[in-house]
């Protein structure tokens, strides 16, 4: 039997999480600091892009490269349904000079950096869920992970506790 | 009328029409690269308290290889 307690762990409950907000998987892991650093820095270049570029910036059918980018932030699919509930029966945008449109298309560089930001939003995302996907205690940022004191790290009976729990430290 | 103008006149609709900032679009590589740095950092530093000092350097690094690139672009559209 070997003694193998640093063996690594695949945690899918916290990446779904981190694709439905991100940092979530990471607020479920103990680790809040890098959690709520997460939620801020990719959900502000998320939102920022949504409001540079308008809803229209969540285009599947205009841009499906793009919206592979930004799906892999579970809002944007929901903003894109929205988006195609606006438009009209036919599938066409406002025209850019219709003010009373229920919404204004953007165009060129304005679209194309409301949409670089989402994309990229949902591209950092999926390092946040391959972060949390798969938890390898022998790195130093998964201490956490290693519950049962190891010789090596608890030579007395009496092991510190920042030893055992340190994830929302870290 | 400007494109200012009508974002301040036509009842601007956030997030239902577009920021009429086109001519300021490049100022907006810098955020995107700040959440680059500070997105990456924190995946991969060991300790929170690093990651200012560590993003701050990785987003001046991004930062001068793309003017690096954009020079060598230039150089090599007008010059050559």
């Amino acid at each position: 039997m070997s003694d193998k307690t640093a063996s690594p762990r695949w945690h899918f409950a916290g990446a779904i999480a981190t694709w439905l907000i991100p940092g979530a998987g990471h607020l479920l892991m103990g680790q809040k600091g890098r959690a709520a650093i997460l939620l801020a820095s990719i959900g502000m270049l998320w939102l920022g892009g949504f409001f540079i570029g308008g809803v229209s910036v969540f285009d599947r059918k205009g841009h499906p490269v793009w919206f592979m980018g930004q799906m892999l932030i579970a809002p944007s699919v929901l903003v894109e349904g929205y988006h195609r509930s606006l438009q009209d029966p036919a599938g066409q945008p406002p025209r850019p000079d219709d003010t009373t449109g229920t919404y204004q298309p953007s165009y060129g560089h304005i679209h194309e950096q409301g949409v670089l930001y989402t994309s990229l939003a949902g591209m950092l995302n999926l390092l946040a869920i391959m972060d949390i996907l798969y938890r390898d205690p022998a790195d130093p940022r998964h201490r956490y992970l290693n519950r049962t004191p190891s010789p090596t790290t608890a030579p007395n009976n009496n092991p510190s506790p920042a030893t055992q729990s340190s994830g929302g430290a870290t | 009328m400007t494109p200012l103008t009508s974002f301040t006149t036509l009842g601007f609709r956030p997030f239902f029409d577009p920021v009429p900032i086109d001519g300021y679009w490049m100022f907006l590589l810098i955020p995107m690269v700040i959440a680059i740095s500070v997105v990456y950092k924190t995946i991969k530093t060991d300790r929170l308290s690093k990651i200012p000092r560590e993003a701050s350097i990785l987003a001046a690094q991004i930062v001068a290889f793309m003017v690096l690139a954009a020079t060598a672009l230039w150089m090599l559209t007008e010059l050559v």
